[in-house]
């Protein structure tokens, strides 16, 4: 079916009025997500996983993606306003966006941040719907030596791109290799480190180990600071339409921010962070007046805006085309496929057109909600956010418990989300990050087929890794990323390029 | 911290030499056909040589002098306390009275100073849920001694 045949069917799905709504709810719950500092679209999606068991694939699909790219367009009003990023993609918007704010120029920030959000967020859609078909006539050519070296590319820059040591990094990927063995083995039945419990034959749920890493760990950190919140503007904030100038100022911005975007998106390991960042990094290399970056450059607010939407919409094309998830917001959507009984891959666009087409598709319906969300109602979201979180807290807490319970309808799940909390509280104290474990949890179980299939296919030899061009470029690239952890001159490349991941 | 580093450094060794031992016995199986103990094997061994860098590093660092923070171990443990008692006490008591008692504790311990305030932030929040789960849903959520 060509391009136009496929877009038209999608739409046939995602403008369905139940997943118009679901569309909706996601967007707008990611976007309360990403105003709201304390809890990320990674903690917020694993709050609504449960919630999803019920609904249609495509569905479940279409309202997780709209929080995570919702949370894009959330995270900057908070960035603005307060100074305080409401995710990790909109930290580099504090730096131009709240200086902006401080010159009475708050307005025309959130409404370049919303405008280049949309148009950055639609291109990138265009990008995916037009890459999809030759990258998934490539993938069809994958074999289980493929796929174990790309995804342990994917696992290896993400370990690469997180912050601090890299040997912690690595330490946790393989603590969540780990993890992902309890339970049943697949292959031979044989029951692996369940300890008696048979709840633990089917191995630890995804949804515990999310919400106690990610929700109840975040909780426990922040409930030891105290945020000072002065939200900037006590009146109504005027003027969201940027002038002229400001769209002469920001266009290049924002068409850069898109390419950055989107092709570091499509990356293993990339998204909505490092987009930002590097769109930061190149408009203050390009600008004919860097010395004003950091005092309220419009261009330091277009460009990382866009490119943080056009990296949420460029991430989900590694995941559909290949079934490998690029970041850890990917891995959840992965994670969420497979419970529904669907194994993304090249095959996705053959067995279930309507998932890919219907979610993409759905992005332009939630990229239009979006706008209309996020330029008139932003009085509500600056309300929204004066609620203290004394109040928050419990509520999100509460949140956990009945998500974690909701799963198997089993206690023991709650208690494994604090399990999970607490040791997620105590990593990040250590200076470990949390993110290359979830990553490799969910990989774990494939990456295990994908080395098991193929030592069966070359009769033991790992030769094979080598043989075929694919797995060893890949392979070849994370030996370089691991031993760049030793030279002290690459160290420094990898600081430059560290992100915060969670 | 640096204490508390090393300390961490060996756990993961000791997991890591746990992992291996019991991979062992559930069978590696042979390289022309891995067996069920084999990818736990290879996990735990690069696990077991990544601790031991990272213990060797860690032994290094003289450096370090920050320490854990402003860590508040009450109220984390009060929201551990409330997490676990809602675990033992869900099926028991039911959905809407092992939800109103565990708000109490959450908005009490870390929220606000006021029992009033508690008590009434705690019964409004469980009305709601009983209304979406209980009424709209339908849901399957257990009703306790209590029935409700």
């Amino acid at each position: 079916m060509d391009v136009l045949g496929c877009i038209l069917s999608g739409f046939q799905v995602s403008l369905l009025p139940i997943n118009i709504l679901y569309c909706f709810l996601g967007v707008s719950y990611g976007t309360l997500i990403g105003v709201l500092p304390g809890i990320g679209p990674v903690g917020a999606m694993s709050l609504l996983l449960p919630a999803t068991y019920h609904m249609a694939p495509t569905s479940a699909i279409i309202m997780l993606s709209g929080i995570y790219y919702g949370a894009m367009y959330g995270g900057s009003t908070t960035s603005i306003l307060v100074n305080i990023p409401g995710e990790a993609a909109s930290v580099v918007t504090c730096l131009d966006g709240y200086q902006m704010a401080l010159k009475g120029r708050a307005g025309p920030a959130l409404g370049i941040a919303a405008f280049g959000s949309f148009i950055g967020g639609t291109l990138s859609i265009i990008g995916l719907m037009l890459l999809a078909n030759p990258l998934v006539s490539f993938a069809l050519n994958f074999g289980p030596a493929e796929y174990f070296a790309l995804m342990s590319l994917g696992l290896t820059i993400l370990v690469y791109l997180a912050r601090g040591s890299m040997i912690k990094a690595l330490i946790m990927a393989a603590f969540g290799l780990i993890l992902a063995t309890v339970g049943m083995d697949v292959i031979s039945g044989q029951p692996r480190f369940y300890f008696g419990r048979a709840e633990l034959l089917d191995g630890i749920d995804l949804v515990p180990l999310v919400m106690g890493l990610f929700g109840i760990s975040e909780i426990f950190s922040n409930i030891e600071k105290t945020l000072k919140r002065d939200i900037l503007l006590k009146g109504k904030i005027a003027n969201l339409l940027p002038t002229l100038t400001d769209w002469k100022d920001s266009f290049l911005p924002i068409l850069r921010g898109t390419l950055i975007g989107f092709g570091l998106g499509i990356l293993p390991g990339g998204g909505a962070m490092i987009s930002s960042f590097v769109s930061y990094g190149v408009e203050k290399r390009v600008s004919k007046h860097p010395e004003a970056f950091g005092q309220g450059a419009i261009e330091g607010v277009a460009g990382p805006e866009t490119a943080n939407n056009a990296g949420s919409g460029g991430a989900f094309l590694p995941l559909f085309a290949l079934g490998i998830p690029s970041n850890v917001v990917m891995a959840l959507l992965l994670g969420a496929l497979l419970i529904h009984g669907i194994k993304p891959g090249p095959l996705l666009l053959i067995q279930h057109p309507e998932i890919f087409w219907g979610t993409i598709t759905s992005m332009y319906v939630g990229n239009i909600m979006l706008l209309i969300l996020n330029i008139p109602l932003i009085g509500m979201w600056v309300k929204i956010l004066r609620v203290p979180f004394r109040f928050l807290f419990p509520l999100i807490l509460l949140f956990c418990l009945i998500g974690s319970y909701s799963v198997n309808q089993r206690p023991f799940d709650i208690v494994l989300m604090a399990g999970f909390g607490l040791i997620g509280y105590l990593l990040r104290k250590l200076d470990y990050e949390p993110a290359p474990l979830v990553l490799a949890f969910v990989l774990g179980p494939l990456l295990e087929n994908a080395l098991r299939q193929s030592l069966i296919l070359s009769d033991g030899s790992f030769t094979i890794f080598i043989t075929r061009p694919i797995s060893a470029i890949s392979l070849v690239i994370c030996l370089f990323l691991i031993t760049s952890a030793i030279s002290p001159r690459l160290r420094k490349t990898k600081k430059i390029l560290e992100v915060d991941l969670g | 911290m640096r204490r508390s580093k090393i300390i961490a450094s060996l756990l993961w060794i000791l997991l890591a030499l746990y992992v291996c031992v019991t991979s062992f016995k559930l069978d590696l199986g042979v390289l022309q056909s891995p067996g069920p103990g084999f990818m736990p094997f290879l996990s735990g061994g690069v696990l077991c040589l990544l601790g031991f860098i990272n213990l060797l590093m860690e032994w290094k660092n003289r450096e370090e002098k920050l320490g854990w923070g402003a860590v508040n171990w009450g109220k984390i443990i009060i929201i551990l306390i409330g997490i676990i008692l809602y675990a033992a006490l869900l099926q028991k008591l039911g959905f809407s009275f092992a939800t109103f008692l565990v708000m109490v504790l959450f908005f009490k311990g870390i929220g606000t100073r006021s029992w009033f305030f508690a008590l009434l932030s705690s019964l409004l929040t469980t009305l709601v849920l009983y209304l979406i789960f209980e009424v709209w849903l339908q849901s399957q959520f257990p009703k306790g001694i209590l029935g409700i």
